[in-house]
């Protein structure tokens, strides 16, 4: 994965638990670098422990881990040296979620053995939007559902997701405004 | 090649692959814009001239765009009211000029302040891709400089607690000198000639002083390092704290000499008699505060006050003096290992300048925090309360989450303790 989803990470675990946590999450995990580079891709093996010495540490089962850093990872990339694309992506909920696929192929070109999801909007109206997750990763559904709710948060729209299981089309994404 | 067929673009289409088209008849008055236009210069939805909306860049001479035989024109438009710039190609279609044009923003930053997102873009321009890719880049280069930025300071830091530890070596070194001299000193002029009784007998109490001044010094730095190896142990007992507060000012009191200060205790009523604490641990905190004091106070009065704060149930202990006082740029160093306030403290007072460190050490280690402020008056200098949690059974020792304390602003007004939580 690349870099700015473990720096996103480590500034989370900094902010909530303080540096000498972030500390004993880097020794479990068996990280020797911990400065990672946003635009760098690292291997997903330093991803998943990365992910369980976080779930360890929080005291969280690893699917409400990946939720939370789902939702605290939007108001890091506005945050950080990124949020020039993120505004760029859109303007409102459902305009950010229309080119979120166009998003990843653009970064695609600056981070060529990325290995970046899909999503494409199926519907949406004023009551609801769907969306279809793809990835060649398995087991990240409650980090995109993470995603949705922190989108929710930004563009300050009230609304519940739903993530359904991956079949063979993807995981089904529904989110229920107001 | 055969002659390419005629393509019927579905408007969803159109709009898409030319967000921000603009159509004009032959005199150029607009008669259709792409989506971007409209929501971007909604002036061009009122069926005025392309001139009124718009001034041309490009080409110099406008009327190249309506001359007999230019079909295809590269124009660049501007938007009057401002904020849109428009590249593309002008064609003459029929009886129609149909401009294919798009935004041309230098960077994102620039995009976002026109007020652009992707929606603005066509799906098939490539020229989005090229500024993504350059912003990618920028966002590289602000990690990399906030890296160099924190790696820098780290080897600051660790460049000045290595100066520290080398300073802290050679204090120690000559604190341990200077009573192990004394020591040899009197030992030998005991054992080289007889000496009369009352003599003799000063010399074996300089040597004994002496002894008893290293090993106070040694059993600071096995303190500090068994602080920092981990090692230290929190063993919780029942123990009644004024009586402990009485029997540390007692000592305290042995150390003050022919100083003409007076030591007095503040029990706070509302103290329990019995707490659950580590009574050894509490004893050293109390001592080191009041050893301070002692050192650092040369007339007037030094009040141990002890206190209860119910809830959360935190014991609450603090030590105000008279002294020298203490500038609040210095504070911040006091509960530092290694350091005193300054240079000339050391040399005026000795000391190995672990005692405070430690105290901060012995009261993280059983769950409290350390707040530390000197209030504004000068020549008045009061340490802030140590607080411990009194029930063992409660508290949450070390792990994730617990953070170490939050270092006290100087220069707070006012001499009284704070009353600090304990980890529960």
């Amino acid at each position: 994965m690349y870099g700015m989803i473990h720096r996103a990470a480590r500034q989370m675990i900094i902010d909530e638990s303080g540096p000498a946590v972030w500390a004993s999450i880097v020794d479990a995990a068996g990280i020797v670098d911990e400065h990672f580079i946003g635009s760098t891709i690292y291997d997903d093996a330093v991803t998943l422990e990365l992910i369980n010495a976080i779930a360890h540490a929080t005291g969280l089962e690893t699917a409400e881990a990946l939720e939370r850093f789902g939702e605290y990872w939007i108001t890091f990339a506005n945050s950080s040296s990124y949020r020039n694309i993120m505004e760029m992506v859109g303007k409102t909920l459902p305009e950010f979620l229309g080119n979120l696929d166009r998003m990843h192929a653009s970064i695609q070109v600056s981070l060529p053995g990325a290995r970046l999801p899909t999503f494409e909007v199926t519907s949406a109206d004023a009551s609801e939007i769907r969306l279809i997750y793809r990835s060649q990763r398995v087991g990240l559904e409650p980090f995109v559902k993470g995603l949705m709710q922190g989108l929710l948060r930004h563009f300050r729209t009230p609304g519940r997701v739903d993530i359904g299981p991956r079949d063979a089309t993807g995981a089904r994404v529904l989110i229920r405004l107001g | 090649m055969e002659n390419l067929p005629s393509l019927e673009l579905q408007p969803a289409d159109l709009a898409a692959l030319f967000p921000a088209l603009i159509v004009t008849d032959g005199a150029l008055v607009i008669r259709h814009v792409g989506p971007s236009i409209a929501r971007l210069v909604p002036e061009a939805l009122g069926g005025d001239s392309l001139w009124s909306v718009f001034t041309l860049e490009r080409p110099i001479d406008p009327d190249a765009l309506t001359a007999p035989g230019g079909a295809r024109t590269r124009v660049i438009l501007r938007r009057k009211a401002g904020g849109v710039l428009l590249r593309g190609l002008a064609v003459r279609i029929a009886l129609q000029i149909v401009f294919f044009v798009g935004h041309a923003p230098t960077t994102l930053l620039e995009g976002n302040s026109a007020g652009l997102s992707f929606d603005d873009f066509s799906a098939a321009d490539a020229s989005l891709d090229a500024l993504m890719a350059v912003e990618v880049q920028r966002a590289t280069a602000a990690e990399l400089k906030q890296l160099i930025e924190e790696l820098t300071q780290a080897r600051e830091r660790a460049e000045s607690a290595d100066r520290a530890k080398s300073e802290f070596l050679a204090n120690v070194s000559h604190e341990v000198r200077t009573p192990l001299t004394a020591i040899l000193g009197f030992a030998e002029l005991l054992s080289r000639r007889s000496l009369p009784g009352p003599t003799a007998a000063s010399y074996v109490d300089r040597i004994v002083d002496g002894a008893r001044s290293l090993l106070a010094i040694v059993n600071q730095i096995l303190d500090w390092s068994k602080l920092e190896a981990d090692h230290a142990e929190v063993e919780n007992r029942s123990c009644d704290p004024a009586q402990l507060a009485r029997d540390c000012l007692l000592l305290a009191r042995g150390q003050v000499g022919g100083k003409p200060v007076q030591l007095h205790l503040d029990v706070d009523a509302k103290l329990p008699r019995a707490l659950w604490v580590d009574d050894q641990k509490l004893r050293q905190i109390l001592m080191n505060l009041l050893s301070n004091a002692v050192k650092f106070t040369d007339f007037g009065d030094i009040t141990l006050k002890i206190g209860f704060h119910q809830p959360p149930g935190d014991l609450v202990v603090s030590v105000s003096d008279t002294g020298c006082g203490i500038s609040p740029e210095a504070v911040g160093r006091l509960f530092q290992r290694f350091s005193q306030a300054d240079g000339s403290s050391r040399r005026a007072h000795g000391g190995t300048g672990l005692g405070l460190a430690i105290t901060k050490g012995l009261v993280e280690k059983m769950g409290g925090a350390d707040h530390r402020g000197v209030p504004a008056w000068a020549g008045k200098r009061i340490q802030r309360p140590d607080p411990v949690s009194p029930d063992g059974s409660r508290r949450r020792r070390g792990g994730a989450g617990r953070r170490g304390p939050d270092p006290a602003a100087a220069g707070r007004s006012g001499g009284h303790p704070y009353p600090v939580g304990g980890r529960q």
